[in-house]
């Protein structure tokens, strides 16, 4: 399971870090409000933090970030100097046991292959919150029911997939070295899975593992991880859920 | 890696959680570098009942700094009625001269201090986390997972 999650997840991610992170820069609403809401001096984790998008959303909160794609945590470092990152496992996590006011997971547990690994996966942020009542985390992760977007899926679809990743050409050369901040502006246009037509060796797509949710699965996830639901919803092709501990 | 950071890391290995020994984790080796980030009082006053602060003073002399052995006073700021989260907030309060004193350098050796190079030790286990470009990188090898 780590091994298939090793070529189908983290190495795909570290080889399409700048130009994945290029497409990431727009917030998505549930999450800045659920940020927003947090108040001053409130000290949380960012599981899965990608290249840091959510970490500057309320400049009065810390975050430690965390992935296990090195070369995202750098573009999150240098993204958000007021914040902190590290690299770690979402199943080995380094932070201190339950100590935070809040955590995020925003598209992580779904790149897990097995439904013990995703629920492992949830307890493992769990344990890392303060006592119910006093510490909460958002989990956002991709649905099954998603009829008009362009994938087309709907509750009748397989929920584990390969997803493919085609880098477009100004990103294959330089995949690494080239730092969000200086492409954003001309990759605005270019969106995630973008097609491109091309014969060449490097133009293979990456192909991403996914499992995807469907209705009342994240809950059903939460509630064997020994979690308490306190909201639900979906959101633009995508299950979340707040939760706490239930000690 | 800032120095705020190490009072919320401990060993990434399952066994080492519940040991005492485990956090903080012992800096070695270091490289330290000062970076200049905007100053928040409201962030700093508030996050201070947050730190575990014999631990920020251990973490403090590994690197070559003195805090005072007992955590500050401070009063917690809040941020006014107007302001609308649009991260531009008014503070109601002013703080005095030597709150300010204060404010300033937890600022400084909280946010400002980065380790770029080096290595975080577990006092249970032993085993060494490297630092690099500012980073922790905190992947355990199989056998430890």
């Amino acid at each position: 399971m780590a091994a298939y999650e090793d070529q189908h997840v983290h190495q795909v991610y570290d080889k399409i870090a700048s130009h994945f992170s290029a497409t990431r820069y727009k917030p998505w609403p549930i999450v800045h409000g659920f940020l927003s809401s947090l108040p001053p001096g409130s000290v949380g984790i960012d599981v899965g933090c990608g290249n840091g998008k959510y970490l500057n959303i309320n400049p009065n909160v810390f975050i430690v970030g965390s992935d296990r794609c090195e070369n995202l945590v750098k573009i999150a470092k240098d993204q958000a100097p007021t914040q902190d990152v590290a690299t770690a496992d979402i199943l080995s996590q380094p932070h201190r046991p339950s100590t935070f006011d809040f955590a995020l997971s925003i598209a992580v547990i779904h790149h897990l292959s097995s439904p013990e690994r995703r629920v492992e996966a949830i307890a493992s942020i769990l344990e890392l919150l303060k006592p119910a009542g006093e510490g909460k985390a958002l989990l956002y992760v991709w649905a099954l029911e998603q009829k008009s977007s362009r994938r087309g899926w709907d509750e009748n679809s397989e929920q584990d997939v390969l997803v493919p990743w085609v880098l477009t050409k100004q990103f294959k050369e330089s995949s690494k070295k080239k730092k969000a901040g200086s492409t954003e502006s001309e990759s605005r246009a270019s969106t995630e899975n973008t097609e491109t037509p091309d014969n060449s060796e490097e133009s293979k797509p990456f192909l991403r593992y996914y499992h995807l949710y469907k209705q009342g699965e994240l809950e059903d996830n939460v509630k064997s991880a020994g979690g308490n639901v306190l909201n639900s919803g979906y959101e633009k092709d995508n299950w979340w859920a707040i939760v706490e501990r239930t000690t | 890696m800032k120095l705020l950071t190490a009072n919320f890391i401990s060993c990434a290995v399952k066994a080492c959680k519940s040991s005492s020994l485990s956090f903080p984790l012992h800096f070695k080796d270091v490289e330290l570098a000062s970076t200049s980030v905007p100053y928040n009082p409201l962030l700093l006053s508030n996050l201070l009942p947050r730190l575990d602060w014999p631990a920020l003073v251990t973490s403090s002399k590994e690197l070559g700094f003195t805090l005072p052995d007992t955590k500050p006073e401070l009063p917690r700021l809040t941020a006014t009625a107007a302001a609308t989260g649009d991260g531009d907030m008014n503070m109601d309060n002013t703080v005095g001269e030597d709150d300010e004193k204060t404010l300033k350098m937890l600022h400084k050796v909280l946010m400002e201090t980065e380790v770029v190079e080096g290595k975080m030790v577990c006092g249970s286990c032993g085993f060494e986390y490297g630092i690099h470009q500012t980073v922790g990188n905190f992947l355990l090898p199989s056998h430890l997972v």
